[in-house]
């Protein structure tokens, strides 16, 4: 029962930040986000309260989360004609799904894998490595000990948290979330992971149904989900997942602004990208990528202020988390160098092991090779008609940035091919959605899938 | 006079015209939402076409999954392997389902957790004796590795005898883990029967 009120809690938060962000929003994109912003806002709440001294306890947390949830209420009342307006548009110009067997089949699909996976994340407690020495002995620390800063597996001599690459210095967001289901009274902390794969696939049915057609958008939704490596992580308590979550749908959410106008879209993208780096140290080079697009659209169009904005909304978790860090006494030994420097062998090996990677079939599916086909059939398209050319450029742009990351790394902790083939594996899971959005979104494929809707939905000639 | 005039009648007309094109216009808009979740459109919608379109989706999905290997383990193996096995096993506890996972690291794990207070301070073998066989009983390399191990014991701190030297917490050991029979030396009394896993008091008077 606690643990239900405190997930509710944490959803109905989410809607409100949600709609204080957009009100254009369709039901599924509102339901969807509300897990993942909500559980985001929350523990950024959650080290506010630590900072400040107040010890963390499920009554701190849920009363510091009602008194947010307050103003976030006053201020959608007082803009409730607007979003009264915007609502009534909504459910004027609302259109069915055009019901199809194929769409039928799809949704079906996408039903049993969704039953199936919450039925394994929810029957295993967390047994996987990496949760087990860390995400998950933090979280349950911290809802033992109701703090961060002072957490005794951070200050206790018998346990060596400050090596390089370590856990006391990942930014926090699963370990807080971990942490308030633990405080709820939970067992095991896999209601997270839970949630945030039911999150994933109604955010991504709901942005990609704004470009794609309803067949088309339930088909990339079942590829994007049984990509194998990141289903069977999705399962797990590790955070790969979460960030994934976070990272392509803040990318995506960038496109849909670009191409749809509507600067809603670019707040929530900043606000995904946000919770992004609030996951994991590799973040920026995803929020780097979408404020690099947006400085060249601002020189553009003359127009700086939500370049401005949006850039400092990304990198204010990444201030705020450094900050703390560095009041607490809290840092492990850097692993980043730098400065610039050349290493072809390093260089080279990183590149072999990122093309193993890419063509890897067991690990991913068809995902990227078949991301590359389409863009080699979509080539005459991309330079007749600049055919989603941000969607394509926002894709290699994250995939380079984060290979400049691996390159940038001090291999003290782990070898280079170790680094390859487990974490900047997992890494990639945030390129499949983006992958999978291009495929859908592109000239060829949604021309295809309208000339299938046509076929199925026009009404036969009369001899 | 009369120019102006006929010009005025054109311009009505041409109002008239748009205004009731922009109101069919609204009403046929009116008239297709409302229709569609209708039984007609149903009928339509899911007519011979779209089982035909049902029918290459179904192949395209097939032939991928079958196909590729990494779609057959995550079909097969992943997601109807396990859920055959949950269906089959509904009402293990959360600790049958750890051991399930982990073995007989988790049994001795628990164990050590029943066995011992909240504020236990746990002393393990040295690192090297841990994975030692010992009958057809063998712990894995997870319980070499602190975290993974304070993990299962928490609150409960635990360290490793080739610490001595350097663990300040070594002063306050108050059980030890035998390990393969390992540890044994480390109690402040004998024991005559030795099993060759057991948590016990470091001091006999604890």
């Amino acid at each position: 029962m606690m643990i239900t009120t405190g997930l509710f809690i944490t959803c109905i938060t989410g809607i409100c930040i949600t709609l204080c962000i957009s009100q254009r929003l369709k039901l599924i994109e509102v339901l969807g986000l509300a897990f993942p912003l909500g559980i985001g806002v929350q523990t950024f709440l959650m080290i506010c309260l630590d900072w400040t001294g107040i010890k963390l306890t499920a009554s701190s947390v849920i009363v510091a989360t009602l008194i947010l949830l307050a103003g976030l209420s006053a201020y959608l009342f007082f803009r409730r004609k607007e979003q009264l307006k915007e609502w009534q548009k909504y459910v004027s110009t609302f259109t069915y799904p055009k019901l199809n067997w194929a769409w039928l089949l799809c949704i079906a699909l996408i039903a049993v894998v969704t039953v199936m996976n919450l039925t394994k994340t929810m029957y295993y407690p967390t047994f996987d490595t990496d949760s087990v020495r860390g995400y998950n002995l933090i979280g349950m620390a911290i809802g033992h000990e109701g703090t961060l800063k002072s957490l005794s597996l951070f200050t206790d001599v018998n346990y060596s948290m400050r090596g390089a690459a370590s856990y006391i210095s990942y930014p926090p967001l699963s370990q807080l979330a971990y942490a308030y289901v633990y405080m709820l009274g939970a067992a095991t902390s896999k209601i997270i992971n839970a949630l945030m794969f039911l999150s994933i696939i109604f955010i991504f049915y709901g942005v990609l149904s704004r470009f794609a057609t309803h067949l088309l958008t339930a088909l990339t939704t079942l590829f994007m989900i049984v990509t194998p490596e990141m289903l069977g992580f999705s399962s797990m308590s590790g955070i790969n997942f979460t960030h994934a979550l976070f990272a392509s749908l803040g990318i995506i959410y960038f496109v849909a602004w670009y191409y749809k106008k509507d600067n809603s879209f670019l707040w929530l993208s900043a606000g995904l990208l946000m919770l992004n780096i609030w996951t994991r140290s590799e973040g920026p080079a995803f929020a780097a990528a979408t404020c690099c697009i947006l400085l060249w659209y601002s020189i553009k169009n003359k127009h700086y202020k939500p370049f401005i904005t949006y850039s400092a909304l990304c990198i204010f978790p990444f201030i705020f988390f450094a900050l703390f860090l560095k009041i607490y006494n809290m840092n492990s030994e850097s692993v980043l160098i730098t400065k610039l420097f050349w290493d072809k062998a390093k260089l080279t090996a990183i590149l072999t092991e990122e093309w193993n990677l890419l063509n890897n079939s067991t690990y991913y599916g068809v995902t990227f090779v078949a991301c590359f086909f389409v863009f080699l059939s979509n080539l005459w398209h991309i330079y007749k008609r600049k055919d989603h050319v941000i969607t394509l450029l926002l894709l290699l742009f994250v995939i380079l940035l984060c290979t400049t990351l691996i390159y940038q790394l001090q291999l003290i902790w782990d070898s280079l091919e170790a680094i390859m083939r487990y974490s900047y594996k997992r890494l990639m899971f945030a390129f499949v959605p983006i992958a999978w959005f291009y495929m859908a979104v592109n000239y060829n494929v949604a021309w295809l899938f309208e000339k299938a809707d046509k076929f199925m939905f026009s009404e036969r000639r009369k001899r | 006079m009369a120019k102006y005039s006929k010009k005025t009648s054109i311009q009505n007309r041409a109002q008239t015209i748009t205004k009731k094109k922009v109101a069919d216009m609204h009403a046929s808009q009116k008239t297709s939402t409302m229709q569609q979740p209708g039984i007609q459109w149903l009928a339509g919608a899911l007519g011979l076409r779209s089982i035909l379109i049902a029918g290459a989706v179904g192949l395209i999905i097939y032939v991928s999954l079958t196909q590729n290997p990494g779609y057959t383990w995550a079909w097969q193996s992943y997601l109807k392997g396990n859920y055959d096995f949950i269906c089959k096993y509904p009402n293990a506890t959360l600790d049958e389902r750890l051991q399930m996972k982990l073995g007989f690291d988790y049994s001795f794990l628990h164990y050590i957790n029943q066995n011992t207070p909240e504020d236990a301070v746990i002393l393990f073998p040295d690192t090297k004796h841990i994975t030692e066989k010992a009958g057809n009983m063998q712990l894995s390399d997870n319980v070499v590795m602190k975290m993974w191990v304070t993990h299962f014991v928490y609150p409960r701190r635990i360290l490793y005898a080739n610490e001595a030297e350097t663990n300040p917490l070594y002063k306050d050991v108050t059980h030890v883990a035998i390990c393969a029979g390992h540890g044994y030396e480390k109690l402040e009394y004998s024991v005559e029967n030795r099993p060759a896993f057991i948590v016990l008091p470091q001091k006999a008077n604890y």
